[in-house]
């Protein structure tokens, strides 16, 4: 009884074979579960250069070591596998009801490896895991097939599905994973991967349970929690409307000094991701025509229209992922600017808003609404697909491709026709929508030209929607990191949140009076800084926990004492963060093997500045990435020029003996 | 003496917090003696975009030491 369950399903889709494995609780204590669990796996059993939409490729759902063990916000799961995009270490996050279904099913981890004859999808109850016949739902999107399934197989049970659309079917390679009817693990490319495989759907209906080692402790932890989430709680007369101020209030405030994580905790009660649709302009944290621009192309008139105010007004209700006691999401009725053709939706989150508004000066919010549900349902990721279009509109105002190859599109900035026939283009991968299907990198390549200068990627993938000039450690975790170009690793500003400083002996520590350093500068106490957000992000990962939770601070959600509650293995917060280093070196070990450069990951020099902003509130800044990626790398013990971990880290990390285990 | 952990967020004096964010001040204070002598403008906290221990209370709740007292801290996040 130590939360976690201590089995791993492989399924062979290539000849239908199921084979049980039991987990040493040694693989626990060395890597939790979740991505580690993966992480550890799949090292072993992927052969180095396997091509990642062929058969030797693996694709993993994982679940959290705290899922349904008591403790709350930890209802995360991840699917892990071998990347089409970066071509090294793939995974991706996503909430909803899936990561416990996973645990009741019996399994800690279910893994595959193969491709079917014929589009198949497994299904697990308590009488152990089958494969079916998936052709009937070949062709149809996420939420017609979760319904389809959720009709034969739900009836009054607790069944959770995951599916691909049809971009996972059509193996575009920004493709991702839904739950939930449209909730999407989206980024690293997996459901291309889960495409290639032929498996259209995991359909999960096991009722085992889930046994921590101290139940008691935990609940104390939760009720300690949830009574402060429940209390804390906007003035309500606050409005939408005033976040452009306070945003630039924040600003000039400046970003070094601690915050107290739970104050933003009301933000995400009341809207959800979506207050940042006009929080994070002014700021310059939400990246403006394809980077390149600033609210002085995309001022107030603009962006006012984005007010998520004007969103939850179409709320028909709130809905929370599983164990969460905050509730930041929502399904809204968007009947009307769909001409009927959808009812409702998952609120946008603001990464689509930005990706489909700022990012292309598209000022329809109505059009969000549509490409977000059309997004959803094929399985696309909209970071992806919304840098992808402001990297083609970009291509085309310089006169790098015409109407010629565009299938007549006009595609200016702004135009909000020609962003969503180019969106379904892409979903159909048809004309010149299949040369942008795969993401800004391989479309670049396929262009040609000057079209790379305008590429946004790090690593082959698409950036989230926070911009590194605004937060240089963002920026270290989007190129220094196995997993690119991923807002969710790290940043100057979560680091503020969390106080990491208050349990892990060597994190930072960051003075209530305000820091005088100069956050454009490589230091040490920046590659701190990073390396324990990257090493707490792993934790985060292995225990199926949600990054909001983790930023309200971790002396209000108490992870460490969470795992220790969950496990009774009475570690320090100094020995978790061992873990997450072990789990993290052992992500880059994978991509090393792939003969992958780390360095070539950096992010593209436009958002480190180079050549610095003309105008608007990032004007002058400039990111020495090369340099804080090398210092990042330096602390990790791996190689400073190289990225390369070291034998004696990985003789530390013991990595020879982990990893040769039967 | 008291002393009370204080997260002014753009507001007020920090300096005189110490590294750690407490305040000392004289038992018997409230939460308005506290916002006072931060120099938080009266604006903010009579909208209330303060909570003492993540609750909403009134500007003469008188503090207990070891008390937590908070601006809310908007986060950029997707």
């Amino acid at each position: 009884m130590k939360g976690y369950i201590g089995k791993a399903l492989f399924v062979d889709l290539s000849t239908g074979e199921f084979r049980d494995e039991v987990v040493p609780d040694e693989v626990y204590e060395s890597f939790l579960s979740g991505v580690g669990l993966g992480a550890y796996y799949l090292y072993r059993n992927i052969p180095q250069g396997a091509d990642p939409l062929g058969e030797d490729n693996m694709l993993g759902f994982v679940s959290g070591l705290l899922t349904g063990t008591g403790s709350v916000v930890t209802g995360r799961w991840l699917a892990v596998g071998k990347s089409p995009i970066t071509g090294g270490w793939g995974d991706s996050n996503c909430g909803g009801n899936l990561s416990p279904a996973i645990k009741r099913s019996g399994y800690d981890g279910i893994f595959f490896r193969g491709i079917s004859r014929n589009p198949v999808y497994l299904y697990v109850d308590d009488n152990g895991p089958r494969l079916m016949d998936a052709g009937f739902l070949w062709g149809k999107d996420t939420v017609e097939s979760e319904e389809l399934l959720l009709e034969i197989h739900g009836g009054s049970r607790k069944v959770a599905v995951a599916v691909i659309g049809q971009a996972g079917e059509k193996r575009s390679l920004i493709a991702g994973i839904s739950n939930d009817k449209g909730r999407m693990a989206g980024r690293s490319g997996l459901g291309a991967v889960m495409g290639s495989k032929k498996l259209k759907a995991v359909v999960l209906a096991g009722t085992g349970k889930i046994e921590p080692h101290n139940r008691e402790e935990i609940l104390k932890i939760t009720k300690e929690y949830s009574d402060k989430v429940k209390n804390v709680k906007l003035p309500g007369m606050v409005k939408g409307s005033m976040l452009p101020m306070a945003s630039r209030l924040m600003e000039k405030a400046g970003g070094l000094m601690p915050q107290d994580g739970m104050m933003s905790i009301p933000m995400m009660k009341k809207w959800g991701t979506i207050f940042s649709n006009t929080f994070g302009l002014p700021s310059g944290d939400a990246p403006v025509k394809n980077w390149g621009g600033s609210i002085l192309d995309y001022h107030f008139s603009s962006y006012r229209n984005m007010n998520p105010d004007r969103i939850i007004e179409r709320e028909e209700r709130k809905y929370h992922c599983y164990s969460c006691v905050i509730g930041c999401g929502g399904v809204c009725n968007i009947s009307d600017v769909t001409g009927g053709k959808f009812e409702t939706s998952h609120k946008p989150e603001y990464e689509t808003v930005n990706s489909f508004g700022a990012l292309l000066l598209n000022e329809s919010l109505d059009s969000i609404y549509y490409i977000n549900e059309i997004m959803n349902r094929a399985g696309m990721d909209t970071i992806s697909a919304g840098n992808t279009i402001g990297f083609a509109i970009e291509c085309y105002e310089n006169g790098t491709i015409t109407r010629d190859d565009t299938d007549g599109l006009e595609l200016t900035w702004g135009n909000t026709g020609a962003i969503i026939a180019l969106a379904e283009k892409m979903i159909n991968r048809e004309g010149f929508g299949d040369v942008l299907a795969d993401g800004v990198k391989p479309a670049a390549e396929r262009i040609g030209k000057n079209s790379y200068m305008y590429a946004i990627d790090a690593g082959g993938q698409e950036p989230g929607m926070h911009d590194p000039r605004l937060d240089p450690i963002l920026g270290i975790h989007f190129s220094a990191d196995p997993t690119p170009g991923r807002h969710t690793v790290g940043a100057g500003l979560y680091y503020n949140y969390m106080r990491l400083w208050d349990f892990v002996s060597w994190a930072p520590k960051i003075s209530s009076r305000g820091s005088k350093g100069n956050k454009y500068e490589a230091t040490d106490e920046t590659a701190l800084k990073s390396v324990a957000n990257s090493c707490i992000k792993q934790i985060l990962d292995g225990s199926g926990g949600c990054l909001f939770a983790l930023i309200s601070g971790v002396g209000n959600w108490r992870l460490f004492d969470y795992l220790n509650a969950a496990t009774g293995w009475e570690k320090t917060p100094d020995e978790y963060m061992e873990i997450g280093k072990r789990m993290q070196t052992l992500r880059q070990m994978f991509n090393v093997r792939e003969g992958i450069d780390p360095m070539s990951f950096r992010m593209h020099k436009r958002i480190a500045g180079d050549p610095p902003m003309r105008e608007g509130p990032l004007k002058g800044r400039t990111v020495p990435i090369e340099d804080m990626m090398k210092d990042h790398w330096k602390y990790f013990g791996w190689d400073g020029e190289t990225g390369k971990p070291l034998g004696e880290t990985m003789q530390a990390l013991d990595f020879a003996r982990l990893l040769n285990m039967e | 003496m008291i002393s009370i952990r204080v997260y002014p967020g753009p507001f007020g004096k920090r300096d005189l917090l110490d590294d750690d964010g407490f305040l000392q001040i004289e038992d018997g204070s409230t939460v308005g003696d506290l916002l006072k002598a931060m120099g938080i403008p009266r604006i903010v906290y009579n909208m209330g975009f303060y909570g003492l221990n993540y609750k909403k209370e009134p500007l003469d709740k008188r503090l207990s030491d070891g008390d937590t007292l908070s601006f809310i801290a908007p986060l950029a996040g997707g």
